[in-house]
């Protein structure tokens, strides 16, 4: 693997709750608490845990788009979090988001040139002329007709959308890409072309993926590692293929026997979590997961357990692995 | 993952109807919004061409034919079509005449409404924070503050005329509207595509006026279109009061001042503006009833 392109350390976001005339804090949901990894050039990092995990605040934080609480963010050895305006703008030029609502991530009053345009009216690149053609070729590389840079999105289905959505991303060559869960909202058959499109993209341009996703089939197929999260922390990271076959964690156990296997005689042990996932504005003590643990053991209430390495290059944050 | 040929999902192309078409859809579903465009686009070609309309001069009196011998205002006839008022002058050129000044009045504080409440919707609802609670204060006292009791105020400090009317209907009405915009700001700058907007780098500026602003317009030309009729109305009210525009000039306001002192022996002095009035309010209320029924998501028979 090549160069550390993003250190993410410590990464923290808290929204305040407020109450009352006064409008006091009186607490935090601590969405995302604590979020630590490297993320090689080019390589692909699977982030997965269930709905209101933070998976989307992490990835939102670490682009600024909500301001971290604590933590830093390196991109190419500089320090994102703090940056002054002007040089933040600089900075995303080399970072860019796909979403996950094709309907909503693109504004319904522009044409689709216009929306592919803006990136780089936005950063004074290229001329006019120039601003056209490559609307056109970007158009024609995920896979959309050039001409129909005159359209506008309610002429667009979901695919085509998000395509578009992808090609905004593209538009200012960027390094790294988060992708929200890009394909959660569209249909399967379409899903896999888009998650084509997206390894296509990645070997052409040397992209960098953060895949954000809580479908455990489509983050296996695209990562080349995988960071399972549960109510803001990170419980598990590994190689996908370690992860797939040997997940640790008893929540990544759990996940991972919720994926339906498309073969009826295949008996598996299935693990079913009891209960909601908790208040992240009042997570359990110890480990967050011990409410809903089918192995959670005393220590697990009273002690946060570590984040360390298990086996060589295998993370998890679990008191089994204690020895 | 099976794999698929990236380029060929679904083509998508509906069925074009040609404008005349959707046009004629659209009458039928929304008759009121056209009859009350009707009567704006008449309205308007009536102030335009007011002086090809005159049958005489709106303000000088007719001492000879206007006035009876016992110098009241003379009834309809041929010459005067509506009849004269209490200076013997004809009534309906002085309707026509009204037009413009209920029309500039209408459309250009509503027009000030728009630009002051649209700014300070925006900044205040995109900024957020204490910005948008000084703002949002200073609107509820605008809000709070009763309109006549301002446009006197304001009236006795820089003088009677159009100009101070227009200006006084302008700053104390832009308080729903800077509610409504800021209302529709809190919910779009949420949006992926507003999102996606400062992932790229752009600037708060160009957020708020390029990207926000185009996306609340539905709403706002609504309340704009019924804040024309509203002026038009205030404008005859301050008239009436004579606070409005100074007599030689002709409001329909103040010819209804005018008429209210003869209608007992005269009536037609008070008819004809205050028909007018009805009709050119009438107009715009009907359009922005009728737009705010297309612009609404709920309505799914349109399209």
């Amino acid at each position: 693997m090549a160069e550390v392109l993003l250190e993410v350390k410590d990464l923290r976001k808290y929204f305040p709750i407020r109450r009352g005339v006064m409008q006091r804090t009186v607490g935090h949901v601590k969405a995302v608490d604590g979020i630590t990894f490297d993320l090689m050039q080019g390589e692909t990092l699977g982030v997965v845990g269930e709905s209101g995990c933070g998976k989307s605040t992490m990835g939102r934080s670490i682009l600024r788009l909500l301001e971290p609480t604590s933590g830093s963010v390196v991109f190419e050895g500089q320090n994102v979090v703090g940056l002054s305006r002007s040089k933040m703008q600089t900075m995303r030029r080399e970072m860019q988001i796909v979403f996950q609502d094709p309907y909503a991530s693109l504004n319904p009053r522009f044409s689709i040139r216009q929306t592919l345009m803006e990136p780089m009216i936005v950063h004074h690149l290229y001329t006019p002329k120039q601003r056209m053609e490559r609307v056109g070729s970007l158009l024609d590389r995920v896979g959309l007709d050039p001409d129909y840079g005159a359209r506008y999105p309610h002429e667009f289905s979901g695919g085509q959308r998000q395509r578009i959505g992808i090609a905004r991303a593209l538009a200012l060559n960027p390094k790294l890409i988060i992708l929200d869960e890009p394909v959660a909202a569209l249909d399967v058959s379409v899903q896999s072309q888009v998650l084509n499109l997206l390894e296509d993209l990645q070997e052409e341009f040397n992209l960098t993926y953060i895949f954000v996703a809580h479908d455990l089939s489509v983050v296996r197929h695209i990562s080349d590692r995988v960071l399972v999260m549960y109510l803001g922390k990170m419980a598990e990271q590994a190689e996908t293929e370690e992860l797939f076959s040997q997940p640790l964690h008893p929540y990544t156990r759990a996940l991972m026997s919720a994926v339906p296997v498309p073969d009826p005689d295949i008996k598996r042990e299935r693990v079913i979590l009891q209960g909601d996932l908790p208040s992240p504005a009042n997570p359990p003590s110890g480990c967050t997961f011990h409410t809903r643990c089918p192995m959670a053991m005393d220590i697990c209430k009273q002690q946060i357990p570590e984040w360390k390495e298990a086996k060589p290059q295998h993370l998890v944050a679990c008191h089994l692995y204690n020895e | 993952m099976s794999v698929a040929q990236p380029g060929v999902d679904e083509v998508f192309t509906p069925h074009e109807k040609t404008f005349g078409e959707k046009l004629w859809k659209s009458m039928k579903e929304f008759p009121l919004v056209y009859f009350g465009g009707l009567i704006i686009v008449l309205l308007l070609l009536v102030a335009i061409f007011a002086p090809l309309l005159y049958t005489m001069d709106p303000n000088t009196g007719n001492i000879n034919t206007g006035l009876t011998a016992q110098g009241l205002p003379v009834p309809p006839n041929h010459e005067y079509i509506l009849g004269t008022d209490s200076m013997g002058r004809d009534i309906y050129s002085r309707v026509i005449e009204g037009s413009r000044i209920s029309l500039t009045v209408g459309v250009f504080s509503t027009l000030m409404t728009l630009v002051i409440g649209t700014c300070v919707g925006l900044i205040s609802g995109y900024f957020g924070g204490w910005v948008d609670t000084i703002m949002m204060r200073i609107t509820d006292m605008i809000l709070a503050f009763p309109f006549f009791l301002f446009s006197l105020a304001l009236i006795a400090i820089i003088g009677q005329g159009l100009w101070t009317v227009l200006f006084a209907l302008g700053v104390t009405s832009w308080g729903v509207m800077a509610r409504v915009c800021r209302g529709l700001v809190l919910q779009l700058k949420e949006f992926e595509y507003v999102q996606a907007e400062r992932a790229v780098g752009a600037s708060r500026w160009r957020i708020m006026f390029r990207v926000i602003l185009p996306n609340t317009f539905g709403p706002i030309i609504v309340l704009a279109t019924l804040q024309v009729g509203f002026a038009m109305l205030a404008e005859a009210g301050l008239s009436y009061l004579g606070i409005g525009i100074a007599p030689p000039m002709a409001s329909w306001g103040n010819m209804i001042q005018d008429g209210m002192q003869t209608y007992q022996y005269a009536p037609w002095t008070l008819w004809a503006p205050g028909l007018a009035l009805f009709i050119a309010v009438l107009g715009f209320n009907l359009m922005g009833d009728g737009l705010r029924d297309i612009f609404d998501p709920h309505n799914t028979t349109h399209g």
